[in-house]
Order: C-alpha cells, then sequence, then structure tokens
C-alpha cells in the first residue's frame, strides 16, 4: 500500500467516531419500533430477532434507507440542497408513525448540532442554515449522508456502515427486550451483517421511483407505540 | 403534503451560551440527582417556590416513561407551565445526563431559546443508582438527594455521586427513627466520603434545612447572577 492510498484510509477513524454509540445523538433511548414489535409479535429468542432482521430490518435497508442516503449524496455532492429538501419531504413522508419521524428528526439534529462543533465546514453550515429557516427537515438520513461527505467515507462504505449501525442499534435494544444475553445478541448481530453486504448490493440498482418500503403491520406497531401502557424506549 | 415552513425547527441547533436570541449570559446549570424516591422532586418543588420571587427559573425533569415529575410541578410549583419541560428519557435515565446528553441539551435550548431572560434552569435527573452523576458540559453543579429510609449504610456505599456532588441531601430525616436509621452513622459516614464537601440533612417536605440548601445555592453556583446583578 503506498503512502497515498494510506493516507485515503483516513476516514476510517472518523467513520469509526461517528458510527460509535459515545457519539451522542439520543440513539440509545429509541428501539426504532422493534418494542412495539416484540410485544405484537411474541418475540423472545435470538432467532426471533434474526427473523426480523431477515422479514423486515434488512428488507427496508436495501429498499428504503439506504437508497436514500445514496441519494442524499448524490444531492449533497451536487450541492444542491433544494433538491435535497424534496428528497427529506419524501424520507418525512414515509415515516408515518410520529414516533419514529421525530426519533429521525431529534436524532439527525442532535447529530448534525455535534457535527458542526467538530468539523467546520461550509456545507454543514449551508444545512444548518436552510435548517433553521424550515426549508430543510434535519432527518438523520440526510444528516448522515452529509456527515460521511464531510468525514469523505467512500459511498459502499458509507452504506455499509449505516446498515451496521442499523442492525446495531436493533442488537443492543434486543437484550432489553428479549430474553437473549450479549453474546447471543452479538451472534445474531452476526448473522445479520452476513447478509448486509447482500442488502447494500440490492440498494445500489434501487432508481429514486422505485424506492421505498411498505410495511403496514410493522408501521400500526410504531404508532401503537405511543400509547402503550409500559414502555421502555422513546420509540 | 405539509409546505416545509409548517416544519421550521422549533429548537435552536447552536451551543446556548452564543445563542443568536439570547441577550444575557447563559443561565446558571443545577442538576438534581438521586435513587428512586428520595425526594428529587421535592428538592425542586421547595427551590422553586423559594427563588421564583429572586430569579428567572426554568426547570428540566426527566422520567424514564413518563413526564409525571413535569406534571406534578405543573400542578403545584408557583412557576408557569411554559417554563417546566419534561423530558423521557427511555430506560437509561443515567445515560441522559452522563453520557449522552443531547437530549437534555436539546431541552435547555428550547426553553432559553423561549425564555432569554432565563437565569437559572435547574434539571432533574429520573432516579437512578449511586453511580448516576451529571456530565459537567450539562451542568456547573449537581446535587445528590438521598434518603434515611433507604437505610444508614448509603452514604459509606460510596460511589461518584455521593462522593464528588457539589452538595449532597440526606432527606427525610423525620423518618429517621420509624426506619431504624442512625443520623450520627450517615454524618460520620458521610464526612468520611466526602471528606470537604459539603452534605446537609434536611426533611424538605416539612421544609427542615431547606435554608440551608437555598443559602448554599446562592453563594456557591449563583454568584454570576450576582455579579452581574452589580454591574
Amino acid at each position: 500500500m503506498n503512502s497515498n492510498e494510506l493516507q485515503d484510509q483516513n476516514w476510517v477513524a472518523s467513520l469509526l467516531q461517528v458510527s460509535d454509540p459515545l457519539f451522542p445523538t439520543g440513539a440509545y433511548a429509541h428501539s426504532m419500533g422493534l418494542e412495539q414489535w416484540v410485544a405484537t409479535c411474541g418475540y423472545k429468542s435470538g432467532d426471533d430477532l434474526l427473523e426480523f432482521f431477515l422479514e423486515h430490518g434488512g428488507p427496508a435497508l436495501a429498499r428504503l434507507d439506504l437508497p436514500y442516503l445514496r441519494f442524499a449524496r448524490t444531492l449533497l455532492q451536487e450541492k444542491n440542497l433544494t433538491g435535497l429538501a424534496d428528497l427529506e419531504q419524501e424520507i418525512d413522508a414515509w415515516k408515518w408513525a410520529s414516533e419514529i419521524r421525530e426519533a429521525s428528526l431529534k436524532q439527525g439534529r442532535g447529530r448534525l448540532r455535534l457535527l458542526q462543533k467538530l468539523w467546520q465546514n461550509s456545507v454543514v453550515d449551508d444545512y444548518r442554515r436552510q435548517l433553521e429557516d424550515g426549508k430543510l427537515f434535519g432527518h438523520h438520513l440526510a444528516v448522515t449522508a452529509l456527515q460521511f461527505e464531510v468525514v469523505k467515507v467512500p459511498e459502499r462504505s458509507g452504506l455499509l456502515a449505516y446498515g451496521y449501525q442499523t442492525l446495531a442499534n436493533y442488537a443492543s435494544a434486543s437484550i432489553k427486550l428479549l430474553r437473549i444475553g450479549p453474546e447471543s445478541a452479538q451472534s445474531t448481530l452476526q448473522a445479520g451483517l452476513d447478509k448486509l453486504p447482500e442488502w447494500v448490493d440490492q440498494s445500489m440498482s434501487v432508481t429514486r421511483e422505485n424506492a421505498g418500503w411498505f410495511a403496514p403491520a410493522f408501521d400500526i406497531a410504531c404508532a401503537q407505540h405511543a400509547t402503550a401502557f409500559s414502555r421502555l424506549f422513546i420509540s | 403534503m405539509k409546505s416545509l415552513t409548517q416544519w421550521a425547527v422549533k429548537e435552536p441547533l447552536i451551543d446556548n451560551s452564543m445563542s443568536k436570541t439570547q441577550t444575557t449570559p447563559r443561565p446558571v446549570r443545577v442538576g438534581i440527582g438521586g435513587p428512586v424516591g428520595s425526594g428529587k422532586t421535592m428538592l425542586l418543588l421547595r427551590l422553586v417556590e423559594s427563588l421564583n420571587e429572586k430569579y428567572e427559573l426554568v426547570a428540566i425533569t426527566n422520567d424514564i416513561y413518563t413526564k409525571e415529575d413535569a406534571e406534578f410541578l405543573v400542578k403545584n410549583s408557583p412557576l408557569d407551565a411554559g417554563r417546566i419541560l419534561g423530558v423521557e428519557t427511555g430506560g437509561c435515565p443515567h445515560t441522559a445526563i452522563r453520557d449522552d446528553t443531547s437530549m437534555n441539551e436539546a431541552a435547555i435550548d428550547s426553553l432559553t431559546m423561549q425564555f432569554p431572560q432565563a437565569q437559572v434552569v435547574f434539571l432533574e435527573s429520573g432516579g437512578d443508582n449511586l453511580s448516576a452523576t451529571f456530565s459537567p458540559e450539562l451542568v456547573d453543579a449537581f446535587i445528590y438527594v438521598i434518603d434515611v429510609s433507604q437505610g444508614d449504610k448509603i452514604p459509606r456505599k460510596g460511589g461518584p455521586a455521593i462522593r464528588f456532588s457539589d452538595l449532597m441531601i440526606i432527606n427525610k430525616i423525620e423518618l429517621a427513627t420509624y426506619v431504624g436509621a442512625d443520623l450520627k452513622v450517615m454524618d460520620r459516614d458521610s464526612k468520611k466520603m466526602r471528606e470537604d464537601r459539603p452534605y446537609l440533612f434536611c426533611d424538605l417536605k416539612s421544609r427542615k434545612g431547606l435554608e440551608d440548601v437555598v443559602e448554599w445555592l446562592e453563594r456557591e453556583c449563583f454568584f454570576p447572577l450576582q455579579a452581574t446583578a452589580q454591574t
């Protein structure tokens, strides 16, 4: 590996930093629908969690989240914040359970706030200004795309990192929600990560017109969570 | 589809020490922590009752699942409802005050934007264990509340909150005889654990010891406000 290639790997440390649960965005307080889905389906084990990854988590990544992350990065590379505003409207519309929508906004805005403190960048400043003017939303997907642009993460690596974060967040929540321990959660996460490259590959071929993932039962469960009698997570 | 202006940001995204809407210095932030049921909300209520006439106050309460403490304050305290904000933290209240304070920072930003004249922010943590402490980025000082009914062994169990909080309050001393707690033991152990750091015996419900708490707060935490008032 020559020195230029080594230099090119500098984004790895920054990617690890922004992907770490230590990066404070409030993600620890959200199960992103898993809590109510566990109650609805009677999930108990690591096998149940893996079923959730295979039936919902992975396909949602492949059809919705990762394509939109890719679209957002392209728009940011073009410095097309008007286009990004349109894209964020679509992202907002896909998150029709209010808790999920608010979770995305809170985490996105929290991440943006810290991004601005850690990296001086004109695109981040522009995004923040337009957010304050009500022209952009601050959804987590859009801010994540912005963050990957700032720290210069290659496209596919960014998609893999976002996929990892999503599955790892579910696995972390599952320790509190299911009768599984940390080792079982890691085994299930590993099984999900084995499939992740495939979901990333699928996401790369999804066009804007065909992007989206409609899972009404899951979305209804997400909405029911807001009025649950007892709950451990905000979403 | 809603117009984008309907989704305008409700809270500022910048450090509130430099908020463009804020013309007064950054408010003093005081955290209140302690185990479940030790009297954190009662302390907050009594402080608000004692200081509301003198200072511009806002208050934030953290609850795991509900906004019950905020609703209690709205119902019982002299603070306007708009100056009280309940934050639902989910299952890790200590995370929300120490490791990932983003939700509480956003709540502080929101309140100080609405009340730019605010001089003091009280932030009550959800009930937690003996190791829960506040991030120094989140608050300027923190008060840790324990009570006699948890057992007179609590001070000697130590932990960062008992040892290093800016003020420790041993609450509900009127109950000590009924629960078999020896206040002399608690005094001895507190002195050993905290060395020079202050601690006070109180019964906040009956206001016993409250004056000492207020006096400590004004002397140790509110001095910037007094300096501002003199200039």
